[in-house]
């Protein structure tokens, strides 16, 4: 065999080779943002576990979040798997950008602006105002609370689509994740898998 | 004799001229850029392909730019006060009796609005001699159009003064991205954001990972840093990303609006690193104070 055609196998092996890495990282991205977490008020115990596996037990705490999920989220479907005992919130959460904004889908908060349907049924929508500590740093920014099923299976491009139907602004998408919230002295656990 | 006449007529001369009042001038700005403390931006077009205004004919002219933002000490100077968030409790005692080894020179301002800016600029303007560059007018501005601005003071600029004042954003990200010496970076100074920029995840105890988190921030005690420890950018200047964000001059929405907000350049010790980005802008109400909010001023050529 020439050394031109050796070359030839050699590149047109490593060009497969890559592809097949590329869409096994890509696959494997799934959940890629997890967190590690100390606290000064009571006691919390995170554990990061594989993939979007994420355990953590809770006593007489001040306040902490914790959980797993995906930055950016576009428009993905969060389910999960597990459960959370004692959480002051336990459920959806995320951020968005042009405009900012914090979400919340699991839970009421401000003013109410009107509902919408999902196929997880009918959410209702409230928005509020907040001046405080964003991803954009110290700032006022909105902060939209959609009540209705709390459970796995939240298809983000349902509420995005209700949201702006109530004429409410949505811009980019930053990270969402599934979070566990504990604050005002509890204590409790989780034991979460997201997908 | 007719030697030692001639020295001494000499020496009458020198002593009389050196003694003969000037008028008081103001410290030109070459000393301040002599004593480190500002540097001369060299104007044109944008050079670094990442900026928002690559390609666009936007030409800056030359400014004079504070290689740091502005300190604690810095500030009490002009305005007499530390609005800081973070300052020892005891600062005043520490500055008066270790005046150089005072924290406060080395820490940026910060819990400073728009509006009490834009007072610092003119007030350090008239102390060290220079005209104001701002008109500033309790009068309700009507351009103003948020309803959450209980200030909405009209400013306007004094052309031709040669006054310290907040850069314009696009003067801002000029010198982020590099000015004529660009290298393209996304950060200010470089695409690793941690040699450039302190934020949400390296401005506390421990490096922090995973999604932003305010609580987790809370608890790893996050602030501000002292200037100038981060690498500088390719212009020499420091902490244009990171540390504190820096009131700019601009409105940050489009004339025709129904909300008015200014400009907030570089990410700060709390945001983000996307916001560390030398093109992302910021914003916030003027009236707005915030513990990672401060300024970095500028002077006219």
């Amino acid at each position: 065999m020439s050394l031109q055609k050796v070359i030839k196998k050699v590149v047109l092996f490593l060009a497969i080779a890559m592809c097949v890495s590329l869409v096994i990282v890509t696959t494997n991205a799934a959940t890629n943002y997890s967190q590690n977490w100390s606290n000064g008020k009571g006691k919390v115990n995170y554990q990061n576990l594989s993939g979007g596996h994420f355990k953590v037990s809770w006593s007489n705490v001040g306040d902490f979040v914790c959980g797993k999920g995906y930055n950016p989220s576009g428009t993905r479907t969060m389910s999960w798997s597990g459960s959370a005992s004692n959480a002051q919130y336990f459920g959806v959460y995320g951020w968005l950008t042009n405009p900012l904004v914090e979400y919340y889908i699991g839970r009421s908060g401000g003013s109410k602006v009107g509902t919408y349907s999902t196929s997880k049924g009918t959410y209702t929508l409230y928005v509020t105002s907040v001046t405080g500590p964003s991803i954009q740093g110290n700032t006022t920014f909105k902060q939209y609370n959609a009540n209705g099923n709390k459970g796995s299976g939240i298809n983000l491009a349902e509420h995005f689509n209700g949201w702006k139907k109530l004429g409410q602004k949505v811009g980019n998408t930053n990270y969402c994740i599934v979070s566990v919230e504990g604050w005002g002295g509890g204590s409790g656990s989780a034991d979460v898998t997201v997908n | 004799m007719r030697k030692l006449l001639i020295f001494l007529l000499t020496a009458m001369i020198l002593i009389l001229s050196a003694c003969s009042k000037e008028p008081d001038t103001p410290k030109k700005l070459d000393n301040q850029e002599k004593t480190d403390k500002f540097v001369l931006v060299k104007g044109g077009t944008f050079k670094n392909k990442n900026s928002s205004y690559y390609g666009k004919k936007v030409t800056i002219s030359n400014f004079y730019i504070g290689k740091y933002e502005v300190t604690q000490r810095e500030w009490i100077d002009v305005m007499g006060s530390n609005p800081s968030e973070f300052k020892d409790k005891n600062w005043q005692i520490d500055m008066a009796s270790n005046p150089s080894e005072f924290k406060g020179n080395v820490l940026p301002v910060e819990m400073v609005s728009w509006y009490d800016c834009v007072e610092y600029c003119n007030k350090r303007s008239i102390k060290e001699g220079f005209k104001p560059y701002y008109n500033i007018d309790n009068k309700r501005d009507p351009n103003n159009k948020n309803d959450d601005d209980n200030l909405k003071w009209t400013v306007t600029i004094n052309k031709g003064a040669n006054g310290y004042r907040l850069l314009t954003e696009a003067e801002w990200e000029y010198a982020a991205s590099g000015g004529q010496l660009s290298k393209n970076y996304k950060y200010s100074g470089s695409d690793e954001v941690d040699e450039v920029a302190w934020y949400w995840a390296n401005s506390g105890d421990s490096f922090l990972t995973g999604f932003w988190n305010s609580k987790i921030i809370k608890s790893n005690n996050n602030k501000t840093k002292h200037i100038g420890t981060k690498k500088s950018n390719e212009l020499g200047l420091y902490d244009m990303s990171g540390n504190v964000r820096e009131w700019c001059w601009d409105w940050y929405e489009d004339v025709d609006s129904d909300s008015s907000t200014r400009v907030l350049r570089g990410g700060g010790w709390l945001g983000d690193l996307f916001c560390c980005e030398s093109s992302f802008r910021g914003n916030w109400i003027a009236n707005s104070r915030g513990n990672d909010t401060g300024l970095r001023v500028c002077r006219g050529e």
